[in-house]
């Protein structure tokens, strides 16, 4: 609780400058920065082969080109519909997803994350758009980024995490403006979620072939104003997320993110459930809870075994100027 | 690399990045994976379109009338996604087809692969409205009936022959 309450009120931060907010390089990193994030990382590149698969099941079910989305703007992705080749880039992609995470290319993520692109675009063409891993695709660029830009592991565990905010951020915000963009100040209007209820009821009815609605769907539908009340929590919550670029709001504001999508899964049933789990990860004091749990000699091992690691590919990439400055 | 040169690359990184993301967007409405505005649910009230699928008999003949109650729809509901097959994927293909050429009709049966061969579906658009009186009204109009071989689309739909442009 102790911890949970540090967190809360961010007594380190020190300042609000959103660089040193954000990436905070001139840190030291505790044992636990170290393991959540050899933690964060492994869970993104396991989500990355995850879906690489799951799209690569359902491509070779599409014979037509409804909406392209990405490069199939540019590139015809047809040719992807046969029946071995989104599996051949599902492996090619949860290869080269393991050579990043071992370090032993430092483009090997950039080129997950592009084939992982084509994946997407191949799998998503029927005019469905959607948003459920876009949150992941960000945190494959970011580490991809960081890799190729960072020498030091140190700055490389440092700028995927502000990376990650940062995107996250932006991304809830815009979506709030879009929002007042779209329908204007009366968007929380109670009537907007009464069709959004039966329209996701209707996306109910398709998946499971049954119609009905649950006590908070019912409420929301019996009363205008508790309607309006969930759509103005839910639109406030989006505009403020941007805030969590600061540390000393960060957690609050990530929470009320996660509180907004478990009220869309109630009152929609939609969960985003690779976003709720990232969410659930960059929200909480995980580190400093690691930090509590490691004995002081495992800690010290860790920490030391961090800083001696060499940067991927760091001798055949390196610019030469940067030579011997940076590593690590 | 010190930390202030690390928050220099950091900085130029996040906004190059910054940068892309917004031409992207900026040039393909809104969406180039993983970058977009979030635009999703942005339109208040505005009318909807989804799908449903019925599994009906064999001999069913359809009559193509619209119905107004989810009691009143003809067969069993078909389960899609334990069947594999995304409803948002059905919806955005029965609401965005404007013509349905023989392709077009045709990945619509296979969107449904196997399961063809072993059943009947009768495949429905459903549309939303919100009334002057602040009511939501669903509608359910029969688009096609697929079956292994072929499919029989309602006959008010626009097909490239027939020069139809209206949508029921």
């Amino acid at each position: 609780m102790n911890t949970l309450r540090s967190y809360l009120t961010f007594d380190s931060a020190g300042s609000w400058n959103l660089w040193h907010n954000l990436f905070g390089f001139d840190e030291q990193e505790t044992a636990g920065d170290i393991v959540f994030f050899w933690l964060f990382e492994l869970f993104i590149v396991g989500s990355t082969m995850s879906w690489a698969w799951y799209w690569a099941q359902y491509i070779p079910r599409i014979s037509d080109i409804v909406l392209p989305l990405g490069i199939a703007n540019y590139l015809d992705v047809s040719f992807m519909f046969n029946g071995t080749l989104p599996y051949v880039n599902a492996a090619l992609i949860s290869g080269l997803a393991v050579l990043g995470l071992l370090r032993v290319h430092r483009y090997a993520y950039m080129a997950a994350f592009l084939l992982l692109h084509l994946q997407f675009a191949s799998r998503y063409v029927l005019g469905e758009i959607p948003h459920s891993s876009n949150v992941l695709g960000m945190a494959v660029l970011g580490f991809a980024l960081a890799l190729i830009v960072f020498q030091r592991a140190a700055h490389r565990r440092r700028f995927v995490i502000g990376y990650n905010y940062f995107f996250i951020g932006l991304g809830y915000t815009l979506a709030g403006f879009c929002k007042l963009i779209g329908t204007g100040i009366f968007w929380s209007d109670g009537r907007h979620l009464w069709m959004w209820i039966h329209e996701k009821g209707i996306d109910a009815f398709a998946k499971f072939g049954v119609l009905e609605f649950n006590w908070l769907q019912e409420a929301a539908l019996s009363s205008f104003s508790v309607a309006t009340l969930f759509l103005t929590i839910g639109l406030l919550s989006e505009l403020a997320a941007v805030l969590m670029w600061w540390r000393p709001l960060r957690t609050p504001v990530v929470l009320a993110v996660l509180g907004l999508h478990v009220g869309i899964y109630l009152v929609m049933g939609i969960m985003f459930s690779i976003t709720f789990a990232i969410l659930v990860l960059l929200a909480l004091p995980w580190a400093r809870w690691i930090d509590a749990a490691l004995p002081d000699a495992w800690a010290q091992r860790i920490r030391e075994r961090a800083h001696a690691a060499a940067p991927a590919n760091a001798r055949a990439s390196r610019a030469p100027q940067d030579a011997g400055a940076e590593r690590a | 690399m010190s930390a202030s040169s690390a928050r220099k690359r950091a900085r130029r990184t996040l906004l190059g990045t910054l940068l892309v993301y917004g031409l992207l967007v900026a040039t393909h409405l809104g969406e180039f994976w993983p970058f977009s505005i979030y635009p999703m649910f942005s339109q208040g009230g505005n009318d909807w379109s989804r799908a449903v699928v019925r599994t009906v008999p064999d001999t069913l003949s359809p009559d193509w009338q619209t119905a107004t109650e989810a009691e009143q729809l003809p067969g069993t509901g078909f389960p899609l996604t334990k069947h594999g097959i995304d409803p948002i994927d059905l919806s955005n293909y029965v609401s965005k087809t404007e013509t349905w050429t023989p392709a077009r009709t045709n990945g619509l049966r296979t969107m449904f692969g196997a399961e063809a061969e072993q059943h009947t579906f009768l495949v429905m658009r459903v549309n939303g409205a919100i009334t002057q009186q602040d009511s939501v009204v669903v509608e359910y109009v029969p688009y096609a009936l697929v079956r292994n071989d072929d499919v029989a689309l309602n006959p008010s739909l626009p097909r490239p022959t027939d020069g139809t442009t209206t949508l029921p």
